[in-house]
């Protein structure tokens, strides 16, 4: 008993730190209009059994609350960030969402905070719907992928996340905020028209990465997430099951130096970031080695997923 | 709000459909047939819709013109039948048949929620032609059906069987009972109407609206049952009974009178022109209290009246006060009169002397219980100015008129022939076939013939007591008029020339003198022992009814205070009620917050985790029974969903063997990953 009170005592107090809103919607005015209606007909026509009904129905409509209430409580959300994406493509989350109480959770709506600083009283306005999610067993946990379009490089965040529901019967409107941290890297489009400059004096004019010869081939290592799945051994894989990545190494000498000043012909900052997060993109999958050079930054020539990730997050976090 | 307004399913319409025709169903007899034969055109059209595709009002501009059309033209004959003012009956034909147009055009949500809460409302209009539980039980039903539509156009099929719909539509509206209660019964009572009622309305509260007569009642008003201020004598030669209750009676300490003594007093008639017998008009009559001399023991009871729309309170002969809680007073004939009509079940408490004398030292109206018709009735006058010479006083002269009635060939009937011409002379020298106006209106004029003051006194006589709960039951049958003599010394007294025909009347009552198909269906009347179960049944239902018709139909600003003052509030008004019934909404909504906190899980996590499976599989559709085995079960489930196969069999494997054979902490949480991890789709 006493464990079963003290367990009681927890939930209530878990359920206090998560701040649950709830409003009444149009249907919900609506209705309330409606039972004013009914009892005004009860009262002139001296109905009883009408009084009857407009309490039960105003009564139901003080159990949908509760009800509303109790279906955003005690959700436990985490969102873990996946892979960088380029400037313009979806930054994509996954969400999981832990149901921790002892009923089932119904016509979750998850919104994310598109700008940072919206005025308190547009919040409405300030998100923008993710992701719906039909159900939750009681006790269970789900989980989903949340796609947000990017539209600035560096570092993409969902500011916070609102969990919404009108369930059950659609009369009152219940949300909760959950502050989030996690981000997504987004790099500066890989647009630009600008041809990749040629190699230094004395390499060998290289087009396609699948011409590369066999030669350079440098080794296998454990297959990390992110990298192309062209350079998976998969005659590796079949024969005991781990992935593994090719590696090739270019021969010394023939480094090539992405610049900032190749791109005098470009004014804008952004298309020279992304002329060279273009460059980048060509040269890695042409298997150069290759190096960047921005004002007040450098990196040495290299090569493979890792470089090309940090060049990249270079060229997005880049501060003109 | 960030709603996505898309249109609802098929599945959320049907849904809406079902629940609307119940909830009409009602009116197909309370309206007139059109509306419902346009409220079944209209939904069978939607249904078409769903089943077989057939194409809505907004798919063709004719279709368009046909639906509004067909509806303008409702909306002319609803005008044509009722008249410009929408009063009850106009009103519930215009919402059943627009609510039927409407949901062949619903498109949105909105429109959606609309056509729910019309349901709703419609609800309650068929509580303003019937309170009966019958129709509490149906109406309730639609509740739960339009709840359950709300939730599905909230939820999706997927996620939710509407097996779970309906369960959790149940399960909402059982929680709002509480909160109900606490409402009806604390929240302030006003007596209505706020705004004008149209003619309709007085039929609000009684339980059927058969046109009825009782008493001699002309038929000026349809709707209404009960006693009428004049009786008119011979025009209506058939007195058409009616089952209807007039009022119910609790004595305190369940003492009741004798069935001798049960008169219950209404009008007092004193005027006549020969064959219409009136009340004394108010200017005339005397403002005096009337002098009451009681002996014995009083009988306390408290009446519960049913609203006849008249002023007049019945109560037992004779009431020595007037009631306290309806505004009321007795006028000089100690009859009691309500202030304003009763239009509502109306309560009171009296107490009656069925001892008693009425005016023993003189009444100031004296002079109109003597007035006779200018030259009507010659035989009567004659024979009384015969007999009253040969009595050697009033008291003898009574005796030899009520022994007249008693040994001449009068019968005591129903159905008396039609009187014409001198109703009283034909009467007691040709028909002699009569009923208690008869007798009563005869015997006063024949006290009047004699220079005796007399006046006709109406009510009831006799009534029913239920040995369930010991209610004695009032029936508009038990319309009764007997007579008043004014004697010196004694004061009026009361006599009864009915009983002098037929005692049994006055000593068993109404019911006995009817046939009995009247009181036990045909069927079984001639089976003793099946008309005592019957009975038997009857009682109890009577009793049920009884409780149901005062307490909750009945429960209006005057039985409120009654029970409130009961439950030991003093002197209840709104002010304390308010207060209180804040106190316990407050309350009640934490008692709820609380609850919805405690859980009570089976306290072995491999059932617990079982139950979660069996859960999952019935959102597809797929319950376990009680009597089907985990192995039997899982062999279905896999039938159903191949795809799930593998993770229905391991899962099944490793339940039975935690259950059955041994625990263990490792297996346990492989069953924990594999059930939570197991997703079934369709």
């Amino acid at each position: 008993m006493t464990s079963a009170l003290a367990a009681f005592w927890q939930r209530l107090c878990d359920s206090q730190k998560q701040r649950i809103y709830i409003l009444p919607t149009r249907a919900g005015y609506g209705f309330a209009g409606l039972l004013l209606l009914m009892l005004l007909g009860a009262i002139n026509y001296n109905n009883s059994l009408g009084h009857l009904l407009s309490f039960l129905l105003a009564s139901l409509g003080h159990v949908t609350m509760h009800h509303s209430h109790r279906n955003l409580r005690l959700l436990n959300l985490k969102v873990t960030p996946l892979e960088p994406v380029f400037c313009e493509q979806n930054a994509r989350f996954k969400l999981s969402i832990q149901n921790e109480d002892s009923r089932d959770r119904y016509q979750l709506e998850i919104a994310h905070k598109k700008h940072p600083q919206m005025s308190r009283w547009r919040f409405f306005k300030a998100y923008e719907p993710l992701q719906k999610i039909a159900y939750i067993d009681a006790d269970n946990m789900t989980s989903c992928h949340l796609e947000v379009k990017t539209h600035r490089r560096g570092w993409h965040s969902l500011n916070s996340l609102r969990v919404a529901s009108l369930y059950p019967l659609g009369l009152f409107y219940s949300w909760t905020i959950y502050p989030q941290t996690a981000q997504v890297l987004v790099y500066p489009q890989a647009r630009g028209k600008l041809p990749l400059p040629a190699l230094p004096d004395g390499g060998r004019q290289q087009l396609k990465g699948e011409q590369l010869g066999d030669d350079d081939f440098a080794g296998l290592r454990n297959y990390r997430e992110g990298e192309p799945l062209h350079r998976v051994a998969w005659k590796a894989v079949a024969r005991d099951e781990v992935m593994r990545s090719k590696q090739f190494s270019s021969p010394e000498g023939h480094e090539l130096l992405l610049s900032w000043q190749d791109l005098a012909s470009l004014t804008d900052t952004e298309a020279k970031l992304s002329q060279l997060s273009s460059w980048v993109m060509q040269a890695e999958r042409a298997g150069h080695h290759y190096g960047l050079q921005l004002p007040g930054n450098r990196i040495e020539a290299g090569n493979g997923p890792q470089h090309q990730h940090l060049c990249l997050k270079t060229l997005a976090l880049y501060h003109g | 709000m960030a709603k996505a307004d898309t249109s609802p399913d098929h599945h959320a319409i049907n849904q809406l459909i079902i629940a609307l025709f119940i909830g009409a169903l009602p009116h197909f007899v309370y309206q007139p047939f059109w509306v419902g034969l346009a409220f079944v055109l209209m939904i069978s059209w939607r249904l078409l819709h769903s089943y077989r595709g057939w194409p809505l009002p907004a798919a063709s501009r004719w279709l368009k013109v046909l639906h509004n059309g067909t509806a303008a033209l409702m909306i002319v004959l609803i005008f044509g039948q009722f008249g410009l003012t929408i009063g009850r009956d106009a009103g519930a034909a215009l919402l059943t048949i627009m609510l039927a147009f409407k949901v062949v055009e619903i498109r949105s949500l909105r429109d959606y929620y609309l056509s729910c809460f019309l349901g709703f409302f419609l609800v309650i209009t068929n509580f303003f032609y019937s309170q009966s539980m019958l129709m509490v039980v149906l109406m309730m039903l639609v509740v739960v059906l339009l709840t359950s539509c709300l939730i599905s156009v909230n939820s999706e099929s997927s996620a939710m069987p509407i097996k779970w719909r309906l369960k959790l539509s149940v399960q909402m509206v059982l929680q709002a009972v509480p909160v109900m209660l606490i409402l009806f019964v604390l929240f302030p009572r006003i007596s209505g109407p706020i705004w004008g009622l149209p003619q309709d309305a007085g039929t609000a509260t009684t339980t059927t609206m058969t046109e009825q007569i009782t008493l001699g009642e002309l038929p000026t008003q349809t709707g209404t049952t009960g006693m009428s201020e004049e009786i008119q004598m011979g025009k209506i030669s058939q007195l058409i009974q009616s089952d209807e209750i007039a009022f119910r009676v609790e004595f305190e300490n369940d003492a009741l009178p004798p069935a001798s003594a049960r008169y219950w007093r209404g009008p007092v008639l004193w005027q006549t022109n020969g064959t219409v017998w009136s009340p004394l008009p108010e200017p005339e009559r005397s403002q005096a209290a009337p002098q009451i001399g009681v002996r014995g023991e009083a009988h306390q009871y408290t009446m519960t009246l049913e609203p006849h729309n008249k002023r007049w309170l019945f109560a037992l002969d004779l009431p020595t006060e007037k009631p306290a809680v309806v505004p009321a007073y007795m006028t000089s004939d100690a009859e009691l009169h309500s202030q304003k009509r009763i239009k509502n079940r109306a309560q009171y408490s009296l107490e009656s002397h069925t001892d008693y004398q009425l005016n023993p030292g003189g009444d100031p109206n004296l002079w109109a219980a003597l007035q006779l018709p200018e030259g009507k009735h010659p035989r009567t006058r004659q024979m009384a100015s015969e007999w009253i010479q040969a009595s050697e006083g009033p008291e003898q002269y009574i005796d030899r008129v009520l022994q007249f009635f008693n040994q001449q060939n009068f019968v005591y009937s129903l159905s008396p022939p039609i009187l014409q011409g001198d109703t009283v002379d034909q009467f007691l020298f040709e028909t002699r076939e009569g009923f208690c106006e008869h007798y009563a209106a005869s015997f006063t004029i024949l006290m009047r013939a004699a220079e005796i003051p007399a006046r006709i006194v109406t009510g009831y006589q006799g009534g029913e007591v239920n040995p369930v709960d010991n209610v004695l039951t009032v029936r508009q049958r038990d319309a009764h008029a007997w007579s008043e003599v004014w004697l010196p010394e004694r004061g009026w007294v009361r006599i009864d020339p009915t009983s002098a025909v037929s005692s049994q009347r006055v000593e068993e009552g109404m019911s006995n003198i009817l046939p009995s198909e009247r009181t036990s269906p045909r069927l079984i009347a001639r089976n003793d022992a099946l008309v005592e179960v019957w009975r038997d049944l009857q009682n109890n239902w009577n009793a049920l009814n009884t409780a149901w018709d005062i307490w909750i139909v009945g429960y209006g600003p005057q039985i409120q205070k009654t029970f409130l003052s009961r439950l030991g509030m003093d002197n209840p008004d709104w002010r304390k009620m308010a207060v209180i019934l804040t106190l316990l909404l407050a309350l009640t909504g934490i008692v709820m917050l609380l609850l919805s906190y405690y859980r009570r899980a089976h306290p072995d996590p491999v059932v617990r985790l079982y139950s979660l499976f069996c859960h999952k599989l019935a959102r597809l559709g797929l319950n376990k029974s009680e009597h089907e085995g985990p192995l039997d079960f899982a062999a279905r489930a896999q039938n159903h969903l191949p795809q799930y196969q593998q993770q229905i069999e391991s899962i099944t494997r490793l339940y039975t063997q935690l259950r059955y054979r041994h625990a263990s902490d490792a297996l346990l949480s492989e069953l924990e990953l594999q059930i939570k991890q197991f997703q079934p789709r369709k």
